[in-house]
């Protein structure tokens, strides 16, 4: 089974150098997975605003993306907790024969239908049909085999970096449909960064919310910012020299927010990114002047050279 | 004087059941949700509240109220009820109905019309374009933004279902 990137609205727009890090640390110069693109996803959509807005068209927007999968037997490589969750939940919600059926009715209209990949099984001429598979990048670079091979390929140690990874609600809850990590004690991002050579440090509510969700950021931003405040002072009481997120929602939440609380900024990157800094990516395609938070004092600490901004 | 006691609405409640919070009459009031919740501390969104006043159907407390749309779908009530209420479907099923009413948040309605015309949540401006160039990426990413049929499909997606109508402030 080969995989399909699925890099959503936020990261190709806003933040492509994630986009940058994903494709090269999966790609030949890195981890050498299979995975192409499949053209003509959309958003996911957006949990927050647009199931809030109305559950058929959501669900029948995402079953449209999940078809073009089915199509082409891929698993969807997502990149972001956003169109994990989204994604994910609406596979849930078409395992239901009824919900399916409304939702084919719509997807008719554009002559597409989900069933699910069909799959012989074994020893019989009966089909199954298995639910797309939906999936997020921690758990495909999160296998035993994945991360010799990463260990295998650091470059650049990260060597004195503490980092406060936030894992972003939507990875870890709810549990019944996410669990590809403990969601009490999750780890898996811990354990790439620790192979990176970095230190992942211990902070109060480590597993709390960094405010963006459900459309509250759209919404009151005075709100999504007073939760990241929270969050905050938390990982800075730990003197972090940055925080690690797979998800490009809470990046832009915490790299925006900080502004609106404090002077002495903590750098936000994505995992892929500094998975991407310490295999040897090329450190000018990552986009990280772009950042609100400056990057340049985590580079000066790993001892590489600044990003011009 | 003292007020009169608001009247239940028991049709109300059957509707939120039905458009998606089918756990609702689990809840026995517990209020472990409140104390879970992220917003409950920084404002005066009350969880439990919530859920009770979907249970009685007090339609005009919760339709066009704030409270509806500061819950940042953490999930954390949701792991932690001991009845199992599937509390972010509970609030979610009440959103659907409140905007089917049509209140929508101005920003929530740009968004909305953005996807609906673009496929996507975040316009791509000229200076994305460019970065992504220099990055050695592909200017327009290999989505909808740049297959137009895929985007049609969008298009045809929205009206089908009534979301164009929705959005406009109209119901479904
Ligand atoms: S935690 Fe569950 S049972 Fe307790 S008040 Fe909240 S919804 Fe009701
Ligand atoms: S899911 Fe919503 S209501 Fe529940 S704890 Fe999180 S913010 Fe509060």
């Amino acid at each position: 089974m080969s995989y399909a990137y699925f890099f959503g609205c936020v990261i190709p727009s806003r933040y492509p150098g994630i986009e940058y890090a994903v494709r090269w640390v999966m790609g030949p110069e890195g981890l050498k997975l299979d995975v192409s693109d499949i053209e003509e996803f959309s958003c996911c959509p957006v949990p927050g605003i647009f199931y809030s807005t109305d559950r058929d068209t959501w669900l029948a927007l995402a079953a449209r993306n999940l078809c073009l999968a089915q199509k082409n037997k891929s698993e969807i490589v997502t990149v972001c907790n956003g169109c994990f969750s989204s994604l994910l939940k609406a596979t849930e919600y078409l395992s239901e024969p009824k919900v399916m059926g409304q939702t084919n009715k719509v997807l008719s209209k554009i002559g597409m239908k989900y069933t699910g990949i069909p799959e012989r099984v074994e020893g019989s001429n009966r089909r199954v049909f298995r639910p797309v598979s939906v999936r997020h990048f921690v758990g495909i670079v999160h296998t035993d085999e994945t991360m010799k091979a990463l260990s295998e390929s650091i470059k650049r140690p990260l060597k004195n970096i503490k980092v406060a990874v936030h894992y972003g609600c939507h990875y870890l809850r709810p549990t019944e449909n996410t669990a590809i990590d403990d969601p009490n004690d999750p780890i898996k991002v811990d354990d790439i960064v620790k192979i990176l050579g970095a230190e992942s440090i211990e902070y109060d509510d480590k597993l709390a919310c960094c405010g963006a969700g459900g459309g509250v950021r759209s919404h009151i931003v005075e709100l999504a910012n007073a939760l990241t405040e929270d969050k905050f002072k938390n990982i800075s009481n730990e003197n972090a020299d940055v925080i690690v997120t797979p998800c490009p929602f809470c990046l832009l939440q915490f790299d925006t927010a900080q502004k609106s609380f404090t002077k002495r900024g903590i750098p936000v990157v994505h995992v892929a990114q500094l998975m991407a800094i310490a295999m040897g990516a090329d450190l000018s395609k990552l986009g990280l002047e772009l950042h609100n938070v400056s990057c340049n004092p985590l580079l000066a600490k790993i001892g590489v050279t600044e990003v011009s901004r | 004087m003292t007020q009169a006691p608001k009247q239940p609405n028991p049709e109300f409640a059957k509707k939120v059941v039905e458009a998606g919070g089918k756990t609702l009459n689990l809840c026995f009031q517990c209020g472990t949700c409140t104390g879970s919740c992220p917003s409950g501390r920084q404002t005066a969104f009350r969880t439990r509240k919530l859920v009770r006043r979907a249970q009685l159907g007090l339609k005009d407390d919760i339709m066009n109220n704030e409270d509806l749309w500061l819950c940042t779908t953490c999930y954390t009530c949701y792991e932690r009820c001991p009845r199992g209420v599937e509390i972010v479907d509970v609030i979610m099923a009440l959103r659907n109905m409140s905007v089917k009413e049509g209140h929508m948040a101005p920003q929530h309605k740009k968004v909305a019309e953005l996807i609906s015309k673009t496929g996507h949540m975040v316009n791509l401006r000229d200076e994305d374009k460019a970065l992504r160039k220099k990055l050695g990426l592909a200017e327009v990413p290999p989505t909808v933004l740049e297959v137009v049929e895929g985007l049609e499909q969008v298009k045809k997606i929205c009206a089908a279902t009534g979301f164009d109508k929705l959005i406009e402030g109209g119901s479904k």
